[in-house]
């Protein structure tokens, strides 16, 4: 598994054990351990009024947090976990095209294009605004229904405030997922990838394989293939090595070995 | 990685914000549906795209916000601990509290254990403990969420900015440079160097 698919479990796992925290204390109920749901009650309460008028009752007990703070953890938890399932699932699109706009920045918009890439990035940029427009509608919809409500102005009813409190978590979730891919891809640790990999995988054992006699010039070739993927392995780093590359770094290999020799 | 120098500033401000509004009595009710946390975040990454030199990724207002929400969990535990040692009776009121609500029916035979449980519960020292271990991960993942928010939505904004900074400094119109006055002879940059040389 990759770093980053194990560190997107983890963060699944994470949250996955906060809403079970939350349903603790009617499972305690379910098994009669009180000490159970004091520990869930004492972990939430800095983070919520714990109002039981504004909570919801799973079989007479009323959950560890309120409606809202409900709605919100578990929507969290729903847009981390649906992050990422399917290639091309529209989530994952939505949290990646939040970000996308800045591509629309004028170094990207003023460069000659032609006509139909042209369109293609204002149709993107389209699409990414609107992506931010309903991400921000979420986030925004909580915020003054809980503004509104602390002002004594409007009472929402319980479901509204679930409902609002979970629509801020999913889009919350699919931006937290994204963000954590992306910390662990700027995190990871050059390598070298692709085909380029058992070049210089070879070229390591390469010296030590050959014999004294036999094929010195492969040898000098081994040896400065190591220097050369060596130099190259910090740049290679995001990058897949195809065929041509692959050649040109032999090539470039054996310029080195000739150079040597001269 | 490459606003890594701007990164310190960015979380720091933004945990001690959040720590301490989330700490204060009568502030920390904003605590309430996490209103401290995804500010102070939003804090952290707004710092950071105003004071960046390069492009902010989504990642990198992820560890902003990652780190200012650890800070701020720090933070929010001291000043909860302090407020306990103030007032030790606040913390065994609310858990007595809370569980009188749940209206269970309790076996006479299993009351000394429970009783015994909860003493071992209501222990400040316990109680801190958890209560760190869960502001940890709660303000982290809130403040992550703040901070990607407020990178998606400032670093548009700032990389406009960015970007007139960097062409006022790369494309200076010629008549706002100002030219040194060179004085024949006075310098050997001067173009006739044919009298000078004696050519």
């Amino acid at each position: 598994m990759r770093r980053g698919n194990l560190i997107l479990l983890l963060l699944r796992i994470l949250l996955g054990s906060l809403v079970l925290l939350i349903l603790m204390p009617v499972i305690s109920a379910r098994l009669g351990m009180p000490v159970l749901a004091g520990l869930s009650y004492l972990v939430f309460t800095p983070f919520c009024h714990q109002l039981p008028d504004r909570s919801f009752h799973l079989l007479g007990v009323p959950l560890a947090v309120c409606a809202r703070c409900t709605g919100i953890y578990l929507g969290i938890f729903i847009g981390a976990f649906s992050f990422r399932i399917g290639a091309k699932a529209p989530r994952t699109f939505v949290a990646t095209s939040f970000f996308a706009d800045r591509m629309s920045a004028p170094e990207v918009a003023d460069a000659p294009k032609p006509l139909w890439r042209r369109r293609e990035a204002t149709a993107d940029r389209k699409v990414a605004r609107a992506n931010r427009k309903v991400i921000l509608f979420l986030i925004l919809i909580m915020a003054l229904d809980g503004m509104l409500n602390a002002l004594g102005i409007i009472t929402t009813p319980i479901w509204l405030r679930f409902l609002f409190g979970l629509g801020f978590g999913i889009a919350g979730g699919w931006l937290l997922g994204m963000g954590v891919e992306d910390l662990m891809k700027m995190t990871q640790v050059p390598r070298v990838r692709g085909m380029c990999a058992p070049l210089v995988a070879t070229s390591f054992f390469a010296d030590r394989l050959c014999g004294q006699e036999e094929a010195t010039k492969d040898r000098k070739v081994a040896r400065t293939g190591q220097r050369f993927a060596l130099n190259f392995k910090s740049q290679i780093s995001d990058l897949r090595i195809n065929k041509n590359s692959l050649r040109s770094l032999r090539l470039g290999g054996e310029k080195w070995s000739r150079e040597f020799e001269e | 990685m490459d606003n890594r120098e701007h990164y310190l500033k960015a979380f720091l401000i933004a945990g001690l914000v959040m720590g301490g509004l989330s700490g204060i009595p009568g502030l920390n009710l904003g605590n309430c549906c996490c209103l401290w946390q995804i500010l102070g975040g939003a804090m952290a990454g707004w710092i950071l795209c105003r004071s960046a030199g390069n492009p902010v990724r989504a990642g990198e207002g992820a560890l902003v916000g990652l780190f200012s929400g650890l800070i701020g969990a720090m933070i929010f535990s001291v000043m909860t601990a302090l407020s306990y040692l103030w007032n030790p009776d606040d913390l065994n009121f609310s858990m007595e509290q809370v569980l009188q609500g749940q209206d269970l029916q309790i076996p006479p035979e299993a009351q000394a254990v429970l009783d015994q449980a909860m003493s071992i519960i209501t222990h400040p020292a316990l109680a801190l403990g958890v209560l760190l271990f869960f502001s940890l991960i709660i303000f982290a993942i809130l403040a992550m969420i703040g901070a990607l928010v407020s990178v998606g939505i400032f670093e548009p904004r700032f990389a406009l900015t960015r970007l007139k900074r960097v062409r006022e400094v790369s494309y200076k119109p010629m008549e706002n440079v100002k030219m040194p006055e060179i004085k024949p002879g006075s310098t050997d940059l001067y173009f006739p160097r044919k009298e000078k040389e004696g050519e």
